[in-house]
């Protein structure tokens, strides 16, 4: 059964048809890439999945249930956690305040029990506090754990960005270019990762250009350009797939002088 | 808690307990009263600016709202300093709800000139509706609060030692809760709004809620601090809601420290009794006033927190 389905989903801004009629399906357990030229809609695709942005046709299927309407927050709390393009952090606060961030929806203690610091105030710290230990050593980052987030490198922003969407604990994991920006060693660290995120039994959507990454961790790849999904299938269908290869390495000009 | 910090509260303790003996002059207590009163206003601000990174401008819309309650329900009704301070921070927190709904929702500058056209349209009603509210010449003859038992205690509010005491506690009230919002996960959804709203909503928090909630607990703050207001002075004014409170709370906050427990207690005691020590300088006054802030503002853009924090920092640990 299909955890994710995009089902003949548009999207218009103004007469500019970002993303037209795309549909594919996302199973359970599954790492899919989703691969397309700058421009092709991949990011206004995840925007539309996490709610932040409506469809203008089609909807969004999570465990056979329509989500398209809900609003960004009440998406996450489904379990669909997404990260960004840009880097995307609480900068003035610390790593262990991050994450605790991303632990915000699985832990809500009363109003009062906040206030009069009863028990399930002091048991979601503790909670949050554990879970806070239990991911920073999941990514090897123990020992940032008091460093203000803004002022950790580039890379370990980064993986910071996957630390606070783990923390909430999501089934279904969006990733908008994890490896943006990445040296080749920090991207292989990236991909033993986003392995041992899914052995935790987390499904994920991946959105990447660099191609040794997704072809080497995506068991489905779906290809998207200018908004219309071209092809779909495994690393090596796609890889084979003629419309593909146009889209990437162009084609051959027909005639030059004809106009 | 380890044992220097629990010496370290305990001192900071006696030192506040015996400040209005160490200063006791009327006049010195006087202000010691009224920076009091500018804390609770600058915690309940510190809520929203510090905490969410909203701006309410026109926040001492509460603080007026709040005083005028009291002085309303005394004139009218004959309600005393309790009452009010039960019936001031409810109505505040009531429109801060109004407000905050249509305008929490969206992003931008919408929020902060929501707040201030409200806090213009409150200063307009109680400056023209004049036989209601006695417009411009404002509400005189509120009493002190009284704690009255028959036959037991009859105890007055009319010195301001007593006053300083009773305004003391009630900003420890407001401490411990703030302290406890802060230092929960609604603390942390707070700060996240600030640093990052898009993020925070994307990892599942409900952002409008716990901007509101901010909102309405720094309004009811406000409302109940306009109430202390008025039973002190005992006279309120449409000035409550005007502009003077408005850069006054702002700068206190922005000084003291946005976004952290005790930086509004420090910048609001500092912008009292600053400005009175200025008076010396007669004209220049105002204009001295505006170079410490500019300067502090350069300076220190932690506030007086931070800079605290920063100096903490760098000496040498001991263990």
């Amino acid at each position: 059964m299909a955890l994710l389905g995009v089902e003949n989903i548009s999207k218009l801004f103004g007469g500019v048809a970002a993303l037209h009629d795309v549909n594919f399906a996302v199973a359970q357990g599954e790492i899919v890439g989703l691969i397309g030229p700058n421009g092709a809609g991949k990011t206004t695709l995840f925007n539309v999945v996490t709610g932040f942005i409506k469809p203008s046709r089609g909807r969004i299927l999570y465990e056979d249930r329509v989500i398209s309407e809900l609003a960004p927050y009440e998406v996450a709390s489904l379990g669909i956690i997404r990260t960004y393009q840009k880097t995307s952090i609480f900068p003035a606060l610390t790593v262990a305040q991050n994450i605790a961030i991303g632990h915000h929806r699985r832990g809500q203690p009363g109003f009062w029990s906040v206030l009069f610091r009863t028990r399930p105030h002091r048991e979601e710290r503790a909670e949050t506090n554990g879970r806070i230990q239990e991911i920073l050593k999941f990514l090897e980052m123990t020992w940032a754990a008091d460093f203000l987030a803004q002022n950790l490198s580039y890379g370990d922003q980064r993986k910071l960005e996957i630390a606070i969407a783990l923390s909430s604990q999501p089934k279904l994991l969006l990733l908008d270019e994890p490896a943006a920006g990445l040296n080749p060693e920090e991207t292989t660290g990236l991909m033993r990762v986003i392995k041992r995120v899914q052995d935790q039994g987390i499904t994920i959507l991946l959105v990447e250009h660099h191609m040794q990454l997704v072809m080497g961790i995506c068991e489905k790849i779906v290809v998207l350009n200018y908004g219309k999904k071209i092809a779909e299938g495994t690393p090596g269908q796609v890889q084979n797939n003629e419309e593909v290869i146009k889209v990437y390495l162009g084609e051959e000009v027909e005639d030059a002088t004809s106009c | 808690m380890n044992r220097r910090r629990y010496v370290f509260h305990v001192i900071l303790g006696i030192l506040i307990l015996a400040l209005p003996l160490i200063f006791s002059s009327t006049y010195a207590r006087h202000i010691l009263v009224s920076s009091g009163i500018f804390t609770l206003l600058c915690l309940g601000l510190n809520l929203t600016m510090g905490y969410t990174g909203q701006t309410p401008f026109g926040y001492p819309v509460f603080f007026g709202l709040g005083a005028y309650t009291t002085a309303i329900g005394f004139t009218y009704l004959g309600t005393n300093f309790w009452h009010g301070l039960i019936a001031a921070p409810v109505l505040a927190g009531i429109f801060g709800f109004l407000i905050g709904y249509p305008s929490l929702r969206l992003r931008g500058p919408y929020f902060a000139i929501v707040t201030l056209a409200f806090a213009e349209i409150v200063g307009l009603i109680l400056n023209n509706w004049v036989s209601f509210t006695r417009g411009s010449m404002g509400i005189p003859g509120i009493p002190s609060p009284k704690i009255v038992i028959p036959g037991l205690i009859d105890f007055t509010f009319n010195q301001e030692l007593k006053w300083y005491y009773l305004v003391a506690a009630i900003c420890a009230f407001y401490l411990l809760v703030n302290r406890s919002l802060v230092r929960s996960y609604v603390g942390e959804a707070w700060l996240a709004i600030r640093e990052n709203e898009d993020l925070a909503e994307a990892v599942g928090v409900h952002t409008f809620k716990w901007k509101m909630m901010a909102f309405v607990v720094g309004a009811m703050m406000g409302g109940m601090a306009g109430c202390v207001y008025a039973h002190y002075y005992n006279i309120v004014s449409p000035d409550l809601v005007g502009f003077y409170y408005i850069t006054t709370t702002f700068a206190m906050v922005i000084i003291g420290g946005r976004g952290t427990l005790l930086g509004p207690v420090l910048g609001a005691i500092l912008f009292t009794a600053v400005p009175e020590y200025l008076r010396a300088a007669k004209t220049m006054r105002l204009v001295l006033f505006g170079v410490i802030m500019l300067l502090g503002i350069i300076f220190m853009p932690q506030g007086l927190n931070g800079l605290i924090t920063d100096i903490r920092g760098r000496l040498p640990r001991r263990k």
